[in-house]
């Protein structure tokens, strides 16, 4: 399981996904910046043999690497701690999977699917075939379908439109709030938007 | 498991470089983990990792490079007894296994050259 350095400042996360990670400028680098005060070979990253801390090497950079503030030449970066590469800031991410959004965990084959229901001329509730709640928007639709079903089952997919202010009128995002089959009350959910609770 | 290190094939000035650490920067650098005085040794030339049981050296760029058993790499798993040339200078793996293989745990994690292993029919 890779481990991500989550991007606190500009540019894209690192990934430890392979024995050795070089992080530079350089295109030969495996995670590269591209910023002028990130040396050309800045720093290495491994993950620990036995724990899920990653060990990171300084290779003589000029503006060096921080872990929590704490300029060093060479340190072990735990879930959590903070990890300065030059002035670019990263967090060791603490969980794994969990942390992923559901856009990550979906093959890309499903995210054309997902694209296309998307596309889909119809933005009204349809019946998809193969729904299991009859007037599922088609996007919601594709989005249960490749869920885990013990996870289809009990979740209440709601679908925001976000619509880009591109001519200055209407910068509002549309809510579209769907229910799904409420076969199973589950705390963790949230209750539809239809059903109000608020004690006067 | 026994503490690895590289051996110069030609004895006299270049010392063994163990490799205890979970990451060993060589090069002629002082701050290196393993400083090599050497003209046609880079700054910082190549750092060896302890990863998954296994070692991979890494080439950081340097001028005259890095070849295990002769062959140029980026990157390389290595194994007891492997010959490993950073720049002029000619090392020997020395790393005595206890058990297993240190390639087989290597190559578990993706893009690490496997060397020159060519499968062999050996069933007879």
């Amino acid at each position: 399981m890779p481990i991500r350095l989550v991007a606190l400042d500009e540019g894209s996360d690192i990934l430890v996904d392979r024995a050795m990670v070089i992080v530079g400028r350089h295109p030969q680098c495996d995670a590269r910046l591209e910023s002028i005060r990130v040396s050309r070979r800045h720093c290495c990253m491994i993950q620990d043999q036995d724990t899920a801390d990653v060990i990171v090497r300084d290779l003589g950079s000029t503006n060096g690497i921080r872990i929590n503030g704490q300029r060093i030449e060479k340190g072990t970066l735990r879930p959590g701690d903070e990890l300065s590469i030059a002035h670019l800031r990263y967090r060791m991410e603490a969980g794994h999977s969990e942390e992923l959004t559901l856009a990550e965990t979906i093959p890309a084959e499903q995210q054309v699917k997902l694209s296309a229901a998307f596309d889909s001329p119809s933005s009204r509730p349809v019946a998809a075939p193969n729904a299991p709640t009859p007037s599922e928007h088609r996007l919601a639709a594709a989005v249960r379908d490749m869920l885990p079903a013990s996870m289809a089952d009990r979740c209440r997919i709601q679908v925001i439109v976000q619509v880009p202010p591109d001519d200055g009128d209407h910068d509002a995002a549309m809510d579209v709030p769907l229910d799904a089959k409420p076969s199973e009350p589950d705390a963790s959910c949230r209750p539809p938007d239809s059903s109000p609770s608020s004690p006067g | 498991m026994p503490p690895a290190r590289l051996v110069p094939l030609v004895s006299g000035l270049i010392r063994p470089i163990p490799l205890e650490r979970p990451v060993v920067l060589i090069g002629r650098h002082q701050e290196c983990d393993a400083p090599v005085v050497h003209a046609r040794i880079s700054r910082r030339h190549c750092c060896v990792a302890q990863i998954a049981g296994g070692l991979v050296i890494r080439d950081l760029g340097s001028r005259n490079g890095v070849r295990v058993n002769g062959e140029r790499i980026e990157e390389a798993a290595l194994a007891d007894g492997d010959e490993v040339a950073i720049g002029p200078i000619v090392y020997r793996l020395e790393w005595p296994q206890v058990s297993g293989d240190p390639r087989s745990a290597a190559q578990q994690s993706p893009d690490i050259i496997p060397g020159d292993l060519v499968p062999l029919d050996d069933d007879e």
